[in-house]
């Protein structure tokens, strides 16, 4: 039995890795998840730093009877404010201008005089399109609440009362995350999303073309009259899905990893970039993971009559991955005990891992043994269905 | 075989099918499209359970022990379908690993049988975009590469051209002539006529008639054998055999004719004598 595996194994690897078009797409699709999932936290982090260090110009009516000193404030947060000559309102309504802040005349005189001296802040949010983010006003509210603060200690000292009277309660924020964790933090929401596609996708398509690909090419009956027992004709070609489906989870990880850390500009905001702990809790919870996927797929292809009717059956496969992924990546679990589950657990415990910034044997042990118990299940019910007559007929 | 029955529900496929087929004899199983060839062939290797009866290839029954009796055959599938991504070498290197031959025994064994079905200038070709003919030889070569006693062949001309047909007939005597138990089906009953030394004509799940070509044409009074075979075939009516026909060695058997529902374990004999040897 042992030679006829190896020999199977052998000639599906063969022909597998000569499939040209198979692999390229078995390769490149992997990585190009894996480089836009590694990419984009830091990226869109990286926007949103650069956007908020931009000078911010906004256009306003009236600037002329603004107080010298709140523009002094606005100045010190990269605010400037451009006189706008025309209907600023109108231009905002139409979606031209983000946003606009309009004085009234005796602005100044009010804030000098201590009455409520009001800006009016006009923005329109649909401006920019849905990822144009509209007006973020964060910068502007920051800047007038230091001017309010300064003036009103300004008041408070001119009446003999400290300062400190108008600020009872103080909040300090202390971030006690360590370097691993931070840098590890986003990854633990994209990891286990990355991880459950790659492996729905990986070796799927040896799986279908292994088994019903043999029926439609007309080369089952050919291998099925040869003394190869039924243990070594599935174990063979289970074997090279398995292998196969292992590369782009190997090649995905490591792309991730490599995006997070190498790329300098990405890198810079992404805190400390990625650990290297997060590439190996990948692949090691991944690879019963791929065992488990490699064995479902055999057992949906087999009862395949062809090619296109792997693929429909096997779609079901591929929510049954992603499912938990996202689940894990969501809502990732404080107690240990979920890593036990298959399918779920070695996401969870992937999460967990890179939210505590280690490898946690114990939720790696626990994934595994989850995992395998599910793959061993599997298989016993592929040997089952694994049926000659079955196989030549269809399901 | 023995009382060889295989039933789908209420579909008799193949319904008591007994006949032998010897070495050093080309035995012909002729039957319109759904009268059970196929399955009977499957039967022979061990790919479907029969319902009933059982297949015995030298000594081996294939209920009992189907790994051995698929090691001692050699089988042309009716699919010509071959790996689009392997040689015609790797194909008889990776079908002939299975039946324990390997090294250099494996790569002398290719070779021969390269030579033999003159497949030498597209050997070491991967198989994309073969002809028929080629895809054909790569067949016929799986089937052949461990040397076995024991060769079927499931419509080896079909599709193929002339220069082809004549190549394949000729390897199939030839390996009648070095003493090997050929069985194969064809629906062309003049490659039959040429062909066969014994002929099993399966109607309907049963055997309809077992003989020589002659013999057949004689007792059906035509002097041809598709016309013998429409006879056979045609009306309901058919030819049951009785006496010790299927042994390879009586060329005296005694053919009858017999109504097709009539055909019974007791009546159609053919398969008494199973493997002498």
């Amino acid at each position: 039995m042992w030679t006829d595996f190896v020999n199977i194994w052998r000639k599906e690897m063969v022909t597998t890795v000569r499939d040209r078009k198979g692999m390229t797409q078995a390769i490149l699709v992997p990585l190009i998840i894996a480089v836009f999932y590694a990419s984009f936290t830091p990226l869109l982090n990286k926007a949103m730093f650069e956007r908020s260090q931009k000078p911010l110009i906004i256009p306003a009516k009236g600037v002329a009877y603004v107080d010298s000193e709140l523009l002094d404030t606005m100045r010190e947060f990269g605010i400037t404010l451009e006189e706008y000559e025309g209907d600023l309102e109108a231009v905002i309504r139409r979606g031209d201008k983000e946003s606009g802040l309009i004085f009234e005349p005796g602005f100044a005189e009010n804030v000098a005089e201590e009455r409520p001296a009001q800006i009016r802040l006009v923005t329109n949010g649909t401006a920019g399109g849905i990822f144009g983010g509209g007006f973020s006003d964060s910068r502007l509210q920051l800047a007038v609440s230091v001017f309010n603060q300064k003036a009103a200690a300004q008041r408070v000292a001119v009446r003999g009362i400290d300062p400190s009277a108008l600020v009872p309660v103080v909040l300090e924020t202390e971030d006690v995350a360590t370097p691993e964790q931070e840098g590890a933090l986003w990854a633990s929401f994209y990891l286990p999303i990355l991880v459950a596609v790659v492996l729905a996708q990986g070796g799927l398509f040896v799986a279908i073309d292994v088994t019903a690909g043999e029926k439609e090419r007309g080369t089952l009956d050919a291998l099925l009259v040869t003394p190869a027992s039924d243990w070594a004709i599935l174990l063979g070609k289970m074997a090279a899905v398995f292998v196969i489906g292992l590369i782009p989870l190997l090649l995905s990880v490591t792309a991730f990893w490599v995006v997070s850390n190498m790329m300098p500009s990405v890198a810079a905001v992404s805190q400390q970039g990625l650990p290297v702990f997060v590439l190996w809790g990948s692949l090691l919870i991944g690879i019963p993971m791929a065992l488990v996927m490699s064995v479902a797929q055999m057992i949906v292809s087999v009862r395949a009559r062809t090619f296109r009717d792997a693929q429909s059956a096997a779609s079901p496969l591929v929510f049954a991955m992603m499912i938990p992924g996202f689940v894990a990546a969501f809502a990732p679990p404080k107690a240990l005990w979920p890593c036990l589950i298959p399918l779920y657990g070695p996401f969870a415990a992937l999460s967990r891992m890179a939210q505590a910034g280690k490898l946690q044997w114990d939720s790696l042990a626990l994934a595994t043994i989850g995992s395998l118990v599910l793959a061993v299940i599997l298989m016993t019910v592929a040997v089952k269905l694994f049926d000659r007559e079955r196989l030549l007929y269809g399901a | 075989m023995r009382d060889l029955v295989k039933h789908y529900g209420d579909v008799r496929a193949v319904d008591g099918v007994n006949f032998v087929c010897s070495d050093g004899q080309i035995t012909g199983l002729l039957g319109p499209n759904g009268a059970g060839k196929t399955t009977t062939l499957r039967m022979i290797c061990g790919l479907i359970r029969p319902t009933r009866g059982t297949v015995v290839v030298d000594g081996h029954d294939v209920i009992q022990d189907p790994a051995s009796v698929r090691r001692v055959l050699g089988v042309q599938t009716d699919s010509s379908g071959v790996y689009p991504r392997l040689t015609p070498r790797e194909h008889l290197r990776y079908y002939g690993a299975f039946y324990g031959i390997a090294g250099d025994r494996l790569e002398q064994r290719i070779q021969e049988v390269i030579d033999a079905l003159d497949m030498g200038e597209f050997a070491d070709r991967r198989a994309e975009g073969f002809s028929r003919g080629q895809r054909q030889k790569v067949v016929l070569g799986r089937a052949l590469v461990h040397d076995p006693k024991n060769i079927i062949m499931d419509e080896p001309t079909t599709g193929l051209d002339v220069m082809a047909v004549r190549e394949t007939r000729s390897m199939i005597r030839a390996l009648r002539d070095k003493g090997h138990c050929v069985l194969f089906t064809t629906h062309y009953m003049d490659e039959a006529a040429r062909l066969c030394d014994r002929i099993a004509v399966i109607i309907r799940g049963r055997i309809a008639a077992f003989g020589s070509p002659r013999q057949l044409m004689e007792q059906t009074g035509r002097d041809s054998l598709e016309d013998a075979f429409v006879e056979l075939a045609g009306g309901g009516e058919g030819l049951l055999v009785s006496g010790d026909a299927g042994n390879g060695d009586n060329d005296d058997q005694t053919i009858v004719a017999n109504g097709l529902d009539g055909c019974t374990e007791d009546s159609v004999r053919v398969g008494a004598a199973v493997d002498r040897r």
